[in-house]
């Protein structure tokens, strides 16, 4: 399948910032992708690139193979949802998602059969002749997708669309905008800061941070294999075991604990000797060891602490090397648990990623 | 000092019991004491006046206002007085309208504070300073004149003083911050991404600007007109400093029944047309546009 959505080296700068820093994106035709980002990673700008609002310093972007890089917004065609729905607030609803058509010379008669259309889509019918001020934060935020497919764009974006609403709403507009995006079968660009969000929409995930891209996978490949220190703690939770490569050959790698054991296991980049390295597992991948169960590596752990979380009982944990680690265990696992127990933990290579440990590397440097 | 010494003792908390705010009722002075001076210092003095033009010392009588309407003179002073301050407003909306759409656009806000300081400094100079300055300027021996000469495009100098356009120049410097003020603050309040998502979905620019900023400035534009209207209506020294004879404003016919003919009876008969016209001027957009929805919450 050919790219519908490509970002070739894009590059943004503010001054001396780099917004966005040489950003390379393919997105297919049809499918829904989640920029995910703290706050300043250059997510929103990188939309503003694609939408058009910014220009970029370097590098092009390609929409159905045309570049669209030199376009002015108004000629690119890409529908969008802001933030804060952006609804012209002297418009009637029917007025506000009839104006990319107008805008588009459509017939009258044309115009109105598209508006009920995309109206029934996001079950507003019979609101047509309010104004946007009579209703609430989700029935606006209706108004804007409508407003934002009914001219049948090849792409749409959505600057965190659900930023403004609350829980149970953000939930079930989730599912909403998923289903519409999926029988239109719209290629699109979601931002947001939500990694709940991010994981239960999206077909892939592209993580930025500092203007970068750090990876691009499916949501279950983003949790369960992480490429880097910063994307295994930005989505979930995590634990770390500090390590130290001592022999890697052909994707095989050889790592040194900090307690002595030794761990082999396959790296997805190619890591030099020596490099400090992270073992990064899900809480919920550690398991208490009992008599009979088989796992690979095994640590002595001192319990400091547990927590209840609702479905299970988050345990925090002190491994002999002073590696502070979270466990997620089950009620009756943790029933018997005191502070301050010597606990016996186990956990297995598959379940667990090796990625390089930058701020190692950057404490070694300076 | 010793940190260690230092102890903190809870000091209970001491109130008057009969402070002159527990004092039912009090916070209403807060209201009255304002209220008696415009009442006792501007309204009854208002009404006093206007009771001449409808009262001649024994009768209530419309002698005066048919007087008014009856003369010529007076009749064509008051509608003159009303093109005048037309063209004025208009004038101030033509050249404040696009200011104010500058001063949205601008993103440095340096320059923004640049560009609103030169607007508003004037408004801080006495509008008699103001207007002895435009004298200088427009008289036949003025800046004005010397370069249009001194550039070839006219051989004579243009007759600017004392005429109605050098009064509409001055009124017009006044009206201008004013008016800017008036419609800036309203498009202050247009979120830009409203622009934008016109823009996204393919308006150019100037359509752009056409469909979201300009309906939603229009309250501004309504509130800078009327300001400038009623401000124009009751014009006094400009018009006698820089009109022409044919540039006499109901104050200045005013005036002269106050101080020169002393008949205060024909002059606060004028008085009454004056305040009437102006709050039917005021009345009858609001009832228009009351219902209009860009002006939902503004009115």
């Amino acid at each position: 399948m050919t790219a519908h959505l490509e970002i070739i080296s894009a590059q943004k700068n503010y001054k001396n910032f780099k917004a966005v820093d040489n950003v390379h994106l393919s997105i297919n035709k049809g499918e829904f992708v989640t920029i995910l980002g703290p706050s300043g990673s250059g997510k929103t700008t990188l939309l503003k690139l694609i939408a058009g609002f910014e220009s970029l310093n370097n590098g092009a972007i390609l929409l159905d193979g045309q570049e669209i890089t030199k376009k002015k917004a108004y000629d690119r065609n890409i529908g969008m949802v802001f933030q804060n729905y952006a609804l012209f607030p002297h418009m009637t609803i029917f007025d506000n998602i009839a104006y990319p058509l107008q805008l588009r010379k459509v017939p009258k008669q044309e115009i109105k059969e598209q508006v009920y259309k995309a109206l029934q889509m996001v079950r507003l019918e019979g609101f047509d002749s309010r104004f946007p001020s009579q209703l609430s934060g989700g029935q606006q935020q209706r108004v804007a997708l409508a407003r934002a497919i009914v001219f049948n764009p090849p792409l749409l974006l959505l600057d965190e669309p659900l930023g403004a609403l609350d829980k149970n709403l953000r939930q079930q507009m989730q599912f909403e905008i998923k289903h519409i995006q999926e029988k239109l079968g719209i290629t699109t660009v979601n931002v947001t800061h939500d990694q709940e969000e991010a994981l239960t929409m999206s077909d892939r995930i592209c993580v930025m941070n500092h203007g970068r891209v750090e990876q691009m996978d499916t949501p279950e490949r983003l949790y369960n294999c992480p490429q880097s220190k910063f994307v295994s703690s930005f989505i979930g939770e995590i634990n770390w075991f500090h390590g130290e490569i001592i022999h890697s050959e052909s994707g095989l790698s050889i790592v040194k604990l900090l307690n002595g054991q030794v761990v082999r296991m396959k790296a997805e980049q190619t890591l030099k000797e020596n490099s400090a390295v992270l073992i990064a597992i899900r809480p919920e991948n550690i398991h208490v060891v009992h008599e009979g169960s088989a796992y690979t590596h095994k640590y002595h752990v001192k319990v400091m602490g547990k927590t209840y979380i609702g479905d299970s009982f988050r345990v925090e944990a002190m491994t002999d090397t002073n590696e502070r680690i979270s466990i997620k265990l089950p009620y009756a696992a943790t029933k018997e648990m005191a502070v301050g127990d010597q606990l016996e933990v186990g956990w297995n290579t598959a379940d667990a990623s090796l990625i390089p440990d930058d701020e190692a590397k950057n404490d070694a440097v300076s | 000092m010793n940190n260690a010494q230092m102890q903190i003792t809870a000091v209970p908390l001491k109130r008057k019991n009969r402070r002159l705010s527990t004092i039912p009722g009090m916070h209403w002075l807060l209201f009255i004491i304002p209220a008696l001076y415009m009442l006792l210092l501007t309204f009854i003095p208002i009404i006093k006046i206007m009771k001449l033009g409808v009262h001649d010392g024994v009768n209530y009588t419309f002698e005066y206002l048919v007087q008014v309407f009856n003369t010529p003179v007076y009749l064509k002073v008051i509608i003159n007085t009303f093109k005048i301050s037309f063209i004025a407003t208009l004038a101030a909306l033509l050249l404040g309208y696009p200011v104010a759409y500058l001063l949205y656009k601008m993103q440095s806000d340096k320059w923004r504070n640049i560009t609103m300081s030169l607007i508003m400094i004037p408004f801080w100079i006495s509008v008699l300073i103001r207007t002895f300055t435009w004298m200088v300027m427009l008289q036949n021996e003025g800046v004005i004149n010397k370069v249009l000469m001194g550039l070839g495009l006219i051989d004579q100098p243009l007759q600017l003083l004392y005429t109605s356009t050098g009064n509409i120049v001055g009124m017009v410097h006044y009206l201008f911050p004013y008016m800017v003020l008036c419609i800036y603050s309203v498009m202050k309040g247009i979120d830009s991404r409203l622009l934008q998502a016109a823009e996204g979905m393919g308006a150019r620019p100037w359509k752009a600007f056409r469909d979201v900023v300009f309906p939603l400035s229009m309250p501004g534009v309504i509130a800078g007109v009327l300001i400038c209207f009623v401000f124009s209506l009751g014009f006094f020294i400009t018009g006698v400093l820089l009109g022409g004879p044919k540039d006499k404003m109901i104050s200045n016919l005013i005036a002269n029944f106050i101080n020169v003919t002393l008949n205060w009876h024909l002059a606060a008969a004028l008085s009454i047309i004056l305040l009437g016209a102006t709050i039917l001027l005021i009345a009858v957009p609001f009832l228009i546009f009351r219902k209009h929805p860009s002006l939902k919450g503004v009115i």
